[in-house]
């Protein structure tokens, strides 16, 4: 646990160092302005909900892909994995600083939609809706970038990934097309969560225990899978 | 230290009557001769007290055993029934051209590759027993150069030392150690490549580790910091630590290490210790180059009976020599006879 701990401590300091912490933060300032410059997206909630989906997946999968690119063409890796450091705790490292940071982000978006547009918000969905989407992007994004060694190889793979993952759900949060097959989605858990952010009332509640419990198993499997990416694309390969 | 010195009795003939005579001394201590018979005289130099070719004292640190290693999806085997072991307070180098199998070994070591041929046992534990724990006991240097480069030298240090369970060594005095300690605040980016070779060096010692590990431990560095880490590096030796050095830098090989090994297309062909090596592969001859008006000249005498060699010591009376060499071979050389094949 002091492993894990002296790891955040030093996860923060390297987000900051490489401006990650401030470009999340200008992101979001770039979203609100984007809401009040365009007069119609002020109260489309809709819209709102994409944009809390886009903070913690531009800070999940873009900024663990920049961060373990940077590791990567740093050769840092190489020579962490021969400490005793757990894979376990270099990966919770970075999926809790991200998330904390995606949570930072988007109650800052929430406080001012609040503040200048008077939105009214259910907390507990926020939070549990950026808690659980920024761990899955953020997972994504290191089993995707640990196969890679340059940005435009991960970037190719992030937005194929990008597309097919948020693609199907997005048709069906604007009404567009509708089927329950996009229920096999994780994403369309994660909208599910963030619609309530706006509309808690209108969730029934086994959209809740789908939103939560689904995102969940996604996790768990995801975990698996970077664990054994990190294994096979960076131990292996010698960093 | 005066009473560890070791007295060598020994017998030499007269090379004048073939009278036996009894002699006492000290290791590289000269001596002049008079021989009781006929009155001869003359100079014995005890040989000097010469290096183990390996260590006998420690217990082994590494054990390596008919090791074989395949990669997927290729036919060859990367490493092919190397066995050798190395005690503490040795040094052994690995040495080999580039694609021989010497990262491949140093890999399955340090426990990286998994599914491996043969038997290894580092700190008197089965490699396959060994958990992360082991990077606690054990140290790795690597040749390229691998910080955070936005990071000063010493955050750096304190990162790597804060995943240690035991105290570590405090990264001011490693950073002292190796001459860095003006530069401990600067961001590791604007670092020189010897700077960040010794970065690299410094920071395999964080955890104190009983087995190092060193990947060309002296690339990049010029001869002052270069004299500097082979000096902190004999230091480890002497302090028990068991060395693993990589290199392609023969002279490093033959300065630091006890015993040498040379790997070829996944095998290890030869052991021995440098000297050994050496005599064994060299001509018995010295060579002289001396000058004769405003020509040079070469010269080559056979070792044995050199005292007695009256070209030889006429051509040294003359006072013109300007060089003598013994021709043992180089380790340059011994790999090419070994291996049939160039260091790259």
């Amino acid at each position: 646990m002091s492993n894990l701990k002296n790891m955040l401590k030093w996860e923060f300091i390297l987000l900051s160092r490489y401006k990650i912490i401030h470009i999340s933060i200008l992101s979001v300032i770039l979203y609100f302005l984007t809401t009040q410059a365009v007069q119609s997206l002020r109260n489309q909630t809709q819209v709102h909900s994409v944009l809390l989906f886009f903070d913690p997946a531009l800070i999940g999968i873009l900024f663990v892909g920049a961060l373990v690119l940077f590791e990567k063409s740093e050769n840092v890796l190489q020579a962490l994995v021969i400490t005793p450091m757990k894979t376990d705790d270099y990966l919770l490292s970075k999926i809790i600083s991200l998330t904390i940071l995606s949570i930072i982000s988007a109650l800052l978006f929430i406080g001012l939609m609040t503040i200048f547009n008077e939105t009214s918000f259910n907390l507990f969905y926020l939070v549990i809706g950026i808690i659980l989407t920024s761990i899955m992007l953020i997972l994504v994004g290191f089993i995707l970038v640990s196969r890679v060694n340059s940005i435009n190889g991960y970037l190719l793979g992030m937005v194929i990934g990008f597309i097919g993952l948020t693609f199907p759900p997005l048709l069906m949060l604007f009404n567009i097309y509708e089927s329950p097959i996009f229920y096999l989605w994780p994403t369309q858990a994660s909208f599910l969560l963030f619609n309530g952010v706006f509309h808690a009332a209108s969730l029934e509640l086994w959209e809740i225990i789908y939103g939560i419990s689904y995102q969940a198993f996604w996790i768990g499997l995801l975990y698996i899978f970077a664990k054994k990416a990190f294994y096979k694309y960076i131990v292996l390969e010698g960093g | 230290m005066m009473g560890n010195t070791v007295t060598i009795t020994k017998k030499v003939a007269c090379p004048h009557c073939k009278n036996e005579i009894t002699i006492q001394g000290s290791p590289g201590e000269t001596l002049e001769i008079k021989c009781p018979k006929c009155n001869t005289k003359g100079i014995f130099a005890f040989p000097k007290e010469t290096p183990l070719p390996k260590s006998t004292t420690g217990p082994i640190a590494i054990e390596v055993n008919n090791l074989e290693f395949a990669y997927p999806k290729s036919n060859k085997k990367a490493v092919n029934g190397v066995s050798f072991s190395i005690k503490k307070g040795e040094i052994f180098g690995f040495l080999g051209p580039n694609g021989a199998g010497k990262t491949t070994t140093q890999k399955i070591i340090i426990g990286l590759l998994k599914g491996y041929g043969g038997n290894v046992e580092l700190l008197g534990k089965n490699l396959q027993n060994w958990k992360t724990d082991l990077y606690n006991r054990i140290g790795v240097g690597f040749e390229l150069p691998n910080h955070y480069q936005k990071l000063t030298a010493l955050e750096n240090l304190e990162l790597f030392a804060s995943f240690y369970r035991q105290k570590t060594t405090p990264p001011m005095d490693l950073l002292r150690m190796v001459e860095l300690e003006k530069d401990a605040d600067q961001r590791v980016g604007t670092f020189s490549k010897g700077m960040k070779s010794k970065l690299n060096f410094a920071r395999s010692l964080l955890n104190d580790p009983e087995i190092l590990f060193l990947d060309e431990p002296t690339t990049g560095l010029d001869p002052v910091n270069s004299r500097l880490i082979k000096n902190i590096i004999k230091q480890k030796r002497k302090e028990g630590k068991a060395i693993f050095l990589t290199t392609h830098n023969m002279n490093d090989a033959d300065e630091l290490c006890d015993r040498v090994g040379f790997i070829v297309d996944g095998k290890l062909v030869l052991i021995e210790s440098p000297r050994e090596l050496k005599i064994k592969h060299g001509k018995k001859i010295v060579k002289v180059e001396y000058l004769r008006g405003n020509e040079l000249l070469k010269e080559n005498f056979d070792l044995k009976n050199l005292a007695d060699n009256k070209n030889f010591l006429i051509l040294l009376r003359t006072g013109n020599v300007q060089t003598i060499h013994t021709a043992e071979a180089t380790l340059d050389d011994i790999f090419i006879k070994a291996t049939g094949r160039q260091l790259i």
